[in-house]
């Protein structure tokens, strides 16, 4: 039931595609999927403040060298995340949602890939689940 | 108290309309100190940075209501200085980043905010 396992079970959903979490090397294979998962933190409590439920929030940064890479790649992260519901042991858990960013593609000016600029988009997530101890 | 009832629905339809017209107004009041108390918030976090809190300036908000519906929008505004770094500061760059909390200021806001819309409704209920 711990918020490492929930995270894990998290970014093993998204699955297809280069993932790349804690950080990015050197020398990327593009495209990739830059996963970043908080610590679930509390989102809701009980009239006697016990913790009925924990929300873990995920930013994925999808990254290409062309426009269109970048959108083949959200296709399947969203597809792999929007709707799911991970199974994690020691957590009773609602269904990955979204959250609107309002971000548009952009091109990443202080990295250059054989003279251009690789592109990028933020996408973020939530998922809201209760330990069940 | 007329015998049909019906002086007091005008009467009703009446304070209706005060309190319509009343409303748009206090609701955006409302709003407005909202939208102060989260622009404070985001340039206190961002003046806190190392690396971002030149564009501590840049964070502001503005009107842009719609018919019938107000509207603030709060964030950095990239016509001013350090403004055009806001994106990095919230969503990071093809190598993460991101440190910024963009939804941190409207969470410790809204409990306020839908307080003050409570209490709205409740003065509102009172002049009918």
């Amino acid at each position: 039931m711990t918020g490492d396992a929930l995270a894990a079970g998290f970014e093993a959903l998204i699955t297809g595609v280069t993932v790349y979490k804690d950080r990015v090397p050197d020398s990327p294979s593009f495209p990739y999927v830059f996963v970043t998962t908080n610590f679930p933190t509390v989102s809701h409590r009980s009239a006697a403040r016990t913790v009925h439920a924990r929300a873990l929030r995920s930013r994925t940064q999808v990254v290409g060298l062309t426009a269109a890479s970048v959108r083949i790649i959200a296709q399947k992260l969203a597809d792999a995340l929007e709707g799911k519901r991970p199974a994690v042991a020691g957590w009773v858990l609602g269904s990955i949602e979204s959250v609107g960013n309002d971000q548009p593609l952009l091109p990443d000016n202080d990295v250059t890939i054989n003279g251009q600029n690789p592109l990028y988009q933020p996408f973020d997530w939530i998922l809201t689940g209760s330990p069940t101890t | 108290m007329s015998a049909d009832g019906s002086a007091e629905i005008r009467q009703l339809a009446l304070n209706l309309g005060r309190v319509a017209g009343a409303a748009l107004q206090d609701v955006d009041a409302v709003l407005k100190k909202g939208a102060q108390n989260i622009k404070n918030e985001m340039r206190r976090d961002v003046s806190g940075s190392r690396h971002f809190f030149g564009m501590t300036g840049s964070i502001s908000y503005d009107a842009e209501p719609l018919p019938g519906r107000p509207r603030y929008v709060i964030g950095p505004d990239k016509s001013l200085r350090g403004g055009a770094l806001g994106n990095i500061y919230y969503f990071g760059t093809s190598r993460g980043g991101g440190s910024g909390d963009i939804d941190k200021p409207l969470r410790t806001e809204e409990p306020r905010t839908m307080d003050a819309l409570g209490k709205l409704a409740g003065k509102w209920a009172g002049q009918l």
